[in-house]
């Protein structure tokens, strides 16, 4: 250790982290760990002097709490749902624009476009096209989609959340993608096609092996995403209760923020926030164990 | 040649981290001259008040806030505004645990049982004769309104009752004649002014709406006692009938955010509201004709009271002159500057002077005998989400309960 120290390379090294760490330990585990120790309280943010102590209680309620169950249903569904969508389609879109094609350029600025496009902007312009009656809702209709407001409908809510999460995720799929498929190295697919490998073969057993790092990222990263999905739902609620209509877009996030937040029971709040981390992290975990390259 | 680089990046991280020492250190001496100054003789202490609201209210604050120091020397006034009153509500418990929330705000009576149960507010009364507050100067319903267990917890700053507004073209050429006053009139001029485009009433599935049909057959939440009462179930009853006859419409089932909207856009003819759609339908719809009425009667003549006041947070710096500063704010000149832009007032003496300058509510001015406040429970956030949830499920989500059933649904949480 103090032969390490006084390495020059290992001191540098923590002094570029140190300004990162600090900031990480103030604005993330500092609060993670005040939120721990509030889910063991009965904690209200109108009189936090006064919380006391009350153990596992906050943990038992959120459990026998039906809503919770169904926020973290609703959760799972735009996870399971959108994650492979969207990496799919990035992928897709990824060979697409990175073929010799005219005008690859714009399409790459226009499949990303949507991703640093302001949240509340995308969702108020697909608000706009899944109104009743509008040419989307009506091309819909062609699949046995009834004509209706997909956001105010409990049965279309949680898909037009979906969607949008899709549309805007895709982008960025799609830029992580091609930055991976310019790194295949050429001498690959030549020895590919010397041994008579058809295209489909290339793909499958050059391309996805060589993405696979890549498709861990994304894939954590858009369930991360997907798990923390909340200015959309935001958006949709608007002038009405968060989740709405009728709970119908309830995630882990928004049941969080309206126990902890809204309602300002921030002890229990901070329970439901602790079981969150639980359930992404026990996720991340398998996905690794799925996807992770190790070779 | 490695061996410089290094040093210049220690240089510049070294260089970093002293401009982030700086900057922090910058910041506390800001604030050790600030606490300075207030704390030396005859300096000026700062209120901030936040509320939420239009533009056109700002100024008129903003220009309150300017002439706060010729009745209080010692006070400057910062207003704070917020969007609107959703991200005001949520935003202010964080405010208040982070200790940045303003000293005082401009609250309706529709939420803030809630924050007064939970301790949130200061009771006035104590501060009434120290702080000079004559409560004389307003109409003793708006002070009634914020007195909550005998305690004083609001200033009072306007009250009106909600009412019903129904688009005079469309009515006309409908060819109907007298306006509605019950709701069995409502339903049948709603399936005249029915049409292809067209509903005949909005219905906005909203505790405030929803509560003016339940006072209208005389009924009403009894702070969470009485939330599946027979009356409560009659003023569900019609709500739904003018749902399941094809003549009512949700502002949601539109894509539209509120009743407001949807009127001021024409898809439909009537809806309750309140004096707020004539600052809206100004911008909204200048050349949409309507008209004010009272809420129609269901058994009986009532309607919500609704109340805007000024409270002082618990954490306020300066208590007493929060106080000095939210009373400042009913001051005649402000007074008439918000009723000109349609706030209805709560000083007595302005009172009825408001329903001059906005003849089109006239006929709501007797409903403030019949107007009654809230009600709500006392967890009045959840009890609203509740209500709406189990009125969405129903009515957007196509569950087959009736209002009885959604009533004790909602009931069985707040026993």
């Amino acid at each position: 250790m103090f032969r390490k120290a006084r390495d020059s390379d290992f001191v540098v090294g923590w002094l570029f982290c140190l300004p990162f760490l600090a900031l990480w330990a103030w604005w993330f585990f500092y609060p993670f760990l005040q939120s721990f120790v509030r889910s063991f309280q009965d904690a209200n943010f109108a009189q936090l002097d006064a919380a006391k102590f009350i153990g596992l209680d906050n943990y038992v309620t959120i459990l026998q709490d039906k809503a919770f169950y169904r926020a973290v249903l609703h959760s799972l569904e735009i996870v399971v749902i959108a994650v492979p969508v969207q990496t799919l389609l990035g992928l897709l879109m990824a060979i697409l624009v990175n073929r010799k094609i005219k005008g690859k350029g714009l399409f790459r600025t226009l499949f990303f476009i949507p991703y640093i496009t302001s949240t509340i902007a995308v969702t108020t312009v697909f608000m706009m096209l899944f109104k009743q009656g509008t040419f989307v809702t009506e091309f819909f209709g062609l699949f046995g989609f009834r004509n209706v407001t997909w956001f105010a409908d409990t049965h279309y809510a949680l898909l037009f959340v979906v969607i949008l999460f899709i549309f805007q995720q895709v982008g960025f799929s799609m830029i992580v993608y091609l930055s991976g498929l310019q790194e295949v190295p050429r001498d690959l697919y030549e020895a590919g096609q010397i041994d008579g490998a058809s295209r489909l073969a290339q793909f499958r057993y050059i391309t996805v092996p060589s993405l696979k790092p890549i498709t861990f990222f994304i894939v954590s990263v858009a369930t991360i995403l997907g798990f923390q999905i909340y200015d959309q739902i935001a958006a949709i609620s608007r002038y009405g209760a968060l989740g709405s209509p009728a709970g119908a877009t309830s995630t882990v996030v928004t049941y969080f923020y309206q126990n902890g937040i809204r309602y300002m029971n921030i002890g229990y709040g901070s329970a439901a926030v602790v079981l969150f981390f639980i359930i992404i992290m026990i996720i991340t975990f398998l996905q690794k164990k799925l996807l992770d390259d190790k070779g | 040649m490695v061996k410089k680089m290094k040093d210049s990046a220690l240089l510049l991280l070294a260089l970093c981290l002293v401009f982030a020492l700086a900057a922090c250190g910058g910041k506390n001496e800001d604030n050790a001259g600030g606490s300075q100054a207030s704390g030396s003789a005859g300096a000026k202490t700062t209120v901030t008040m936040g509320f939420w609201g239009t533009a056109q209210d700002l100024k008129i604050y903003q220009a309150a806030a300017d002439n706060i120091s010729k009745q209080y020397p010692n006070i400057e006034l910062k207003i704070k505004q917020y969007p609107s009153s959703d991200q005001f509500w949520n935003a202010l418990p964080g405010e208040i645990a982070a200790g940045v929330a303003p000293d005082f705000i401009k609250i309706s009576n529709e939420g803030s049982y809630e924050y007064i149960q939970k301790g949130m507010f200061v009771p006035l009364d104590d501060l009434v004769a120290s702080a000079g507050i004559d409560l004389n100067r307003y109409t003793a319903g708006s002070v009634d309104t914020w007195k909550v267990d005998g305690k004083l917890y609001g200033i009072p700053n306007s009250v009106i009752p909600g009412m019903f507004l129904i688009n005079e073209d469309m009515w006309k050429n409908a060819g109907l004649g007298k306006y509605p006053t019950t709701w069995d009139e409502v339903k049948a001029a709603a399936k005249k002014l029915t049409t292809k485009d067209v509903k005949g009433i909005v219905i906005n599935i909203d505790p405030y709406h929803i509560t003016n049909y339940v006072k209208s057959y005389g009924g009403g939440w009894g702070y969470g006692k009485t939330i599946n009462s027979p009356e409560n179930v009659k003023a569900l009853q019609t709500i739904f009938d003018m749902y399941n006859a094809g003549v009512a419409v949700t502002p949601k089932s539109l894509g539209y955010g509120w009743d407001g909207e949807v009127f001021a856009n024409g898809k439909a003819a009537m809806t309750t509201g309140g004096y707020w759609y004539k600052s809206f339908l100004k911008d909204a719809a200048p050349n949409l004709k309507y008209v004010a009425i009272p809420i129609p009667k269901g058994t009986t003549e009532g309607s919500t009271m609704i109340a805007d006041g000024y409270v002082v947070l618990k954490d306020a710096k300066d208590k007493k002159a929060a106080a000095q500063a939210a009373y400042y704010m009913t001051n005649d000149a402000t007074q008439k500057a918000l009723m000109e832009n349609g706030l209805p007032t709560a000083v007595a003496s302005l009172s009825p002077k408001y329903f001059e300058l906005n003849p089109e509510f006239k006929s709501i001015e007797p409903e403030l005998k019949t107007a009654t406040d809230f009600a709500y429970p006392a967890e009045t956030k959840k009890f609203k989400d509740e209500l709406v949830m189990q009125l969405e499920n129903t009515l957007l989500g196509g569950l087959k309960k009736s209002p009885q059933e959604i009533l004790d649904a909602v009931q069985q949480q707040f026993k």
